[in-house]
């Protein structure tokens, strides 16, 4: 029998890493898919909250990280009521990323581009093993 | 005093999303979107529906654990730390990156952006006080 704790307070120190990555490419993500020409005709006020919403989804990132690094011991033991709150949080967040990457971004998008749909699974993947791991985390008996 | 003021913190979260459910519609996001590059206005909506869960669940976390954060737990702390630092950028941006004044032009749309603001202000001090001013001491 595998030892679930240890396992679980190592993904969560992994994902911590992980959502640390993509909260810094998500900051540089404007300039990495050359977005830069079609952000500037958007009209001063959809620019400005694209951008803005843009930043706190990283700082939302970051705060999951440092969440789950600080926390991790806790957070795999179960412990307490409130980290498993937390965990369910995190949890629910990716799981409806998941399904947003299923149902509302359109195929055409990586349809007949075997490298964008590489880049499609691995974050499907990505986004789902994080929903799984938190929520495993917060509902283990 | 403490608890109370993070009662009123967790409602004051959740009256700010219902008031900016009208965001969209008042400044015609739909409209201004209509000619953006269509992955561009998808991810626009999906960082708008990401803000409003986080912000639901600072809310909710905070009218579910009031107690343990103002008793100064330290996972409460780091929440109450992480919920500061996201209002006080959130604070910034109202003051150094919007420019609203075409868009303030009745009265109560200039009574609504300072009362945003002075929403802002409660919630970063009152997280502060809990993050950094704990009844119980001890270290993060």
């Amino acid at each position: 029998m595998i030892a679930m704790e240890p396992l679980m307070e190592f993904g969560l120190k992994l994902s911590a890493v992980g959502l640390s990555a993509l909260a810094l490419v998500n900051f540089g993500m404007e300039r990495i898919l050359h977005w830069e020409e079609d952000v500037a005709r958007m009209p001063l006020l959809i620019r400005e909250v694209f951008r803005v919403h843009g930043w706190f989804i990283s700082i939302t990132l970051l705060i999951f990280a440092a969440m789950s690094w600080r926390f991790a011991p806790e957070i795999a033991a179960g412990e307490a009521p409130v980290y498993r709150w937390l965990a369910a949080g995190i949890g629910a967040f990716w799981a409806v990323r998941t399904v947003l990457q299923l149902t509302y971004y359109s195929t055409a998008h990586w349809r007949g581009n075997p490298a964008r749909l590489a880049v499609h699974l691995f974050l499907l993947g990505v986004y789902g093993g994080w929903a799984g791991l938190y929520l495993l985390a917060a509902f283990q008996p | 005093m403490k608890l109370i003021a993070l009662y009123l913190a967790g409602g004051v979260q959740l009256a700010v999303l219902a008031a900016s459910v009208s965001v969209p519609r008042v400044f015609d996001w739909r409209g201004n979107l209509r000619g953006v590059d269509p992955f561009l206005r998808k991810l626009f909506w999906v960082y708008g529906v990401f803000i409003v869960m986080v912000i639901i669940a600072f809310g909710v976390l905070t009218l579910r654990h009031a107690p343990a954060m103002a008793a100064g737990e330290p996972l409460a702390r780091w929440v109450c730390g992480v919920i500061a630092l996201f209002w006080a950028a959130r604070l910034f941006v109202q003051w150094a990156v919007f420019d609203p004044e075409r868009f303030l032009t009745r009265w109560w749309l200039r009574a609504g952006y300072h009362a945003l603001t002075l929403a802002f202000l409660y919630l970063v001090a009152v997280y502060s006080w809990a993050a950094w001013f704990p009844e119980m001491g001890g270290a993060l």
